[in-house]
């Protein structure tokens, strides 16, 4: 890898780096390891250098390389926590309706709360939502609406 | 409007994935359905809470950039890259080398066997006449060789001298 690609993989990695990291944090459940995947999310991506003109956008492409990075992560530890535990510390004690909405949010199935925190916390783009866990984009709306009509059903 | 595709808009405005002419209608179409308004707000609501807890939570900070072990890891994908070539070309080598010795190895080529010779013989010359010998004077074979000869110092010459002209019967041969 020359410098030039270097400099350019630093430079993403200090404008997505943070929001990886979050998205990793509630993947793999605590921050040490989620500092760890982010890092090998980097390692890989520089050896990936030549398939990023392929990706929708450079955030979609890192953020399917950390995804497949916690995955494979997950497979060996097999059972982190996941969302729920770091939901839980978002300050929503006292408001019922936030209550309610974490409630709801714990209890959407994987695939839709994935989907629903790719848009909602990282905002990424159907078509780059649809990149990253690579399914058409008409199953990330499908996906968005149902979770949104779960969550609004709770709400009510 | 169907209930249907003004959820799915409505949805899709809360998610802010609404392009924003299309939002604009939308917004001007609610305006005189104020049961569609209502189902608005309850969707923005239910994004609006999920998005607060999303991004509520604690963010942490960024550890360096892993320059060096990027580094690290480029230099040995290089060196197993100049590995691979080499042990390429070796195999090669030794692939090549492996034929030429099996050939230059192997059995010399044969010698040409003869072709089969065939052989005419009119079956009434060697067929063996009833009353007559095989061999001697009298023999079919020796009336057959007799008479061939004698057609053949009967043949005609034919000369044929020039291209332009027609061939003409010369003398015996």
């Amino acid at each position: 890898m020359n410098h030039e690609a270097l400099t350019r993989l630093e430079t993403l990695y200090r404008n997505v780096g943070p929001d990886l990291l979050s998205y990793l944090r509630r993947a793999a459940g605590d921050l040490h390891t989620a500092e760890d995947l982010l890092h090998e999310t980097f390692l890989q991506a520089a050896r990936r250098m030549e398939r990023l003109s392929q990706a929708v956008s450079v955030r979609a492409w890192l953020y399917a390389i950390a995804r497949n990075v916690a995955a494979t992560a997950y497979r060996r530890k097999r059972g982190t926590e996941r969302l729920p535990a770091e939901l839980a510390d978002a300050g929503a004690a006292d408001d019922p309706r936030m209550a309610r909405m974490r409630e709801a949010i714990a209890s959407l199935p994987e695939t839709l709360r994935e989907t629903l925190e790719l848009r909602l916390r990282h905002e990424l783009s159907y078509e780059e939502i649809a990149d990253v866990l690579q399914i058409p984009v008409g199953t990330v709306r499908s996906r968005l609406h149902h979770a949104l009509q779960r969550l609004r059903a709770a709400l009510v | 409007m169907n209930t249907e595709t003004l959820d799915r808009l409505l949805m899709d405005r809360a998610l802010g994935a609404l392009p924003p002419d299309s939002d604009a209608l939308l917004t001007a179409y609610l305006d005189h359905d104020s049961a569609s308004t209502a189902r608005a707000r309850e969707f923005d609501a239910a994004a609006a809470a999920a998005r607060r807890l999303f991004q509520q939570s604690a963010s942490a900070g960024l550890p360096a950039f892993p320059a060096l072990r990027i580094h690290k890891v480029e230099q040995a994908r290089q060196r197993l890259r100049v590995l691979r070539h080499v042990a390429g070309i070796a195999a090669a080598l030794v692939v090549g080398l492996g034929l030429g010795i099996g050939f230059s190895s192997g059995r010399a080529p044969r010698a040409a066997e003869p072709m089969a010779t065939i052989s005419y013989e009119p079956r009434w010359a060697s067929a063996a006449a009833p009353g007559r010998p095989q061999q001697g004077f009298w023999s079919t074979q020796r009336l057959y060789n007799d008479a061939r000869d004698a057609r053949r110092s009967e043949s005609v010459r034919v000369i044929w001298d020039s291209a332009v002209s027609l061939p003409k019967p010369g003398g015996e041969s």
